[in-house]
């Protein structure tokens, strides 16, 4: 491309000033959103690790394992009596297939902890969508966990938050 | 001959070569199935052959006679310099019919040339399947279309040379021209970048003994569609490129025609749009791998979701619409320097507009993560605020090497030239695009920031006030900002009372007119004496009858 410079340097110099303003305008907007965006980044949105021995801390580790697709870990979250009604392959055969078709849009919150003996019960809030005309959904799932050789264990299979009766058509 | 006439011949020869052409396909399609079976040994002579074969013969039969009849009249119409011949050649309804055969016989010429050498490829490259009936039916297309196509394009090269023409009826040949030569480089692009990256895959995913050759299929595919619309393409360039060349012969020059200028726009528009997107794509891949929610270490992850989107997505459109801004500006350097600087400034806003587009994109979702960052709860497990943040990271980096040195460049002409490049068609109408585009989304966005907070205050909202509001609320400031600086720069031009009459540049569709009387003896032939009047008229220059 070619600039037909038709103001002779008195015009250029009038170019030059009036595009630094915009220089420093435009410049600055951007410079803005993106430090925005690394205090975002930086400000650690997720929820502070809960203690290993805790049912949250548990169901926290299994959620960590399954979103970084290392389903035999997710796997050993669960309590005997899950492992005993689905035998790994097809856990991991779900787990696959749900993390492929799912669009990973689910934000999930910690609403409250009940514990009663050797049985507890994770509260959680599930939200998925949202935007300018969607409003997105909202729901409340509950989680049973149940205490085994000392260690929480989450009392039946999931996908992620999800039962795993209503993703695997063979279960 | 009259209108009703006219349109009557035309519309009958349309239908009755469609339906000749169909009954001819079928035949070939037969001979050529039998020819191929001496290949492949396998025999077409079972009942819906022998029926096909029958359906062609009565096809041929009754619609030939009549398709030869009416375009004999029409030809016989139309031939020598008689004004009934003069207005034959220039008559819309010729025009109309001619750019609509050539337009269907080019597509389905297309298609079929793609299907054949897809087969020529398959057999080459070892592609398990039949080559028999398919072949022959791509075959029996190919001729057909063809021959139609090719028939139609040199009898209205002929007319073009023959008869000078304005208004509708070179519009419409134009509109074809271009038209057909966009869909032809659309699909060369589209296939070659496919093709470019079925390349990259194989390089990255060598196949196994297990995967066996997954890549001659796509190969023989992608090579065929771009190798047909490559030569759909070029048959339409070499057409606009011989009108160029025959200016004199044919009384306008098509470098200035608004249709050329449209469609060099067009492929400027759609190749920068294409390339934007997929250095979106790898700047996203980058983006998620720095913040951590996506894998980009290992040959395969970084040739699938890095150097794939550029070298085989955003090259091919990168060079096209390079090459093609290219040769606009050498083609109008004959033309004159207003013209260049028309072009460039055609060129500079139309990048400038992908780029803004991509840039207000980028920080809505940015704004729209940060402010949902700052009002949701934390969440457990993986965020997805974190993936759409990334992504509008990259959106704004794409948009603004886009739009900022571009628009710098734009600036700085309308600081050095203020009255011209204020006045400039391209130049309001891409701020008022801008604005509206504004408006557009600003209006939706702040209706439904004031529904959700009427939620809120009557406590019907199933969320918290930030929730329901980050989203509308992000919207609306990019939405605000961007149509308020576009409003100064709309402002900030020269008044209209400082604005000088400029002369008129010389364009077809600017034109000085001269009323003239033609007087002549009783027995002139005053049609004829028009005609050969018009004949001598240079370049750009026309005569037309007043009424009465």
């Amino acid at each position: 491309m070619t600039i037909d410079d038709r103001g002779g340097g008195e015009g250029s110099q009038q170019a030059a000033n009036a595009i630094r303003p915009l220089l420093l305008i435009a410049g600055g907007l951007i410079g803005v959103l993106v430090i925005a965006a690394v205090i975002m980044l930086l400000a650690n949105r997720q929820q502070p690790a809960f203690p290993a021995d805790t049912p949250e801390g548990t169901f926290q580790r299994y959620l960590a394992a399954f979103d970084d697709g290392d389903y035999q870990t997710a796997y050993a979250y669960l309590s005997t009596t899950a492992q005993g009604s689905v035998p790994y392959s097809r856990y991991e055969r779900a787990a696959r297939d749900y993390n492929t078709w799912n669009s990973g849009r689910q934000r999930l919150t910690l609403d409250d902890v009940r514990v009663a003996g050797e049985r507890a019960t994770l509260q959680l809030v599930v939200r998925e969508g949202g935007g300018l005309f969607d409003g997105g959904w909202e729901d409340s799932v509950s989680i049973g966990l149940v205490r085994q050789q000392g260690e929480w264990r989450i009392d039946q299979p999931l996908l992620r938050s999800h039962p795993m009766s209503g993703y695997d058509w063979d279960y | 001959m009259s209108t009703a006439r006219r349109l009557y011949a035309y519309t009958v020869s349309a239908v009755s070569l469609a339906a000749m052409s169909a009954g001819l396909f079928l035949l070939l399609q037969l001979f050529f199935a039998q020819v191929l079976s001496l290949f492949s040994a396998r025999l077409t002579t079972d009942l819906a052959a022998r029926q096909d074969g029958s359906l062609a013969v009565a096809l041929i039969l009754v619609a030939a006679p009549v398709f030869i009849i009416h375009w004999w009249w029409i030809s016989r119409s139309q031939r020598g310099d008689t004004p009934a011949a003069l207005d034959e050649r220039q008559s819309a309804v010729r025009a109309l019919h001619f750019a609509l055969v050539q337009l269907v016989s080019f597509v389905v010429a297309l298609v079929a040339a793609a299907m054949l050498l897809r087969e020529g490829f398959a057999l080459l490259l070892d592609v398990r399947g039949p080559i028999g009936d398919p072949a022959a039916r791509s075959l029996a297309l190919l001729v057909v279309a063809g021959a139609v196509w090719l028939y139609h394009a040199r009898l209205r090269a002929t007319d073009l040379r023959l008869t000078k023409m304005n208004g509708a009826q070179m519009w419409l040949t134009r509109a074809y021209r271009y038209g057909a030569a966009l869909i032809g480089l659309l699909t060369a692009v589209v296939a070659t970048a496919a093709l470019v990256g079925t390349v990259l895959d194989t390089i990255v995913n060598p196949p196994t003994f297990a995967s066996g050759g997954w890549w001659q299929e796509p190969v023989a595919t992608q090579l065929a569609a771009a190798i047909a619309g490559l030569v759909g393409w070029w048959l339409h360039w070499r057409e606009a490129q011989s009108v160029v060349r025959d200016t004199e012969l044919i009384g306008e020059d098509e470098r200035q025609a608004r249709l050329r200028a449209a469609y060099f726009a067009g492929v400027l528009l759609i190749t920068t749009a294409a390339a934007a997107r997929y250095v979106y794509e790898a700047a996203a891949a980058i983006a998620a791998w720095l913040i951590g929610s996506a894998e980009l270490t290992g040959l395969q992850n970084f040739a699938t979701a890095v150097m794939g989107p550029l070298v085989a997505g955003a090259l091919p459109f990168a060079i096209v619409g390079f090459l093609h801004g290219r040769h606009q500006l050498l083609d109008l350097g004959h033309v004159g320097p207003s013209a260049v600087r028309s072009a460039e400034r055609a060129i500079a806003h139309l990048v400038a507009l992908v780029g803004l587009a991509t840039l207000a994109g980028g920080a809505w979702r940015l704004l729209d993560a940060v402010l949902h960052a700052i009002v949701d709860r934390p969440v457990l497990g993986r965020d997805p605020l974190l993936d759409d943040a990334a992504a509008g990271l990259a959106l704004l980096a794409v948009g603004a090497a886009l739009w900022l040195p571009t628009w710098l460049w734009i600036m700085r002409w309308r600081a050095a030239d203020p009255v011209i490049e204020t006045r400039a068609v391209i130049s309001r109408a891409y701020l008022y695009l801008v604005l509206a585009a504004s408006l557009i989304a600003a209006i939706p966005a702040a209706a439904m920031t004031v529904y959700r907070l009427i939620n809120v205050l009557l406590g019907i909202a199933g969320r918290s006030v930030g929730e329901e509001l980050a989203t509308p609320v992000a919207v609306l400031i990019v939405a605000v900002v961007v149509a308020t600086y576009h409003a100064w720069v709309l402002r900030s031009g020269p008044a209209p009372a400082d604005v000088e009459e400029l002369p008129a540049p010389h364009t077809p569709s600017s034109a000085l007119a001269v009323p003239l009387m033609l007087s002549a003896p009783a027995d002139t032939d005053l049609a004829a004496t028009l005609a050969a009047l018009r004949r001598s008229l240079p370049p750009n220059v026309t005569l037309e009858e007043q009424p009465g």
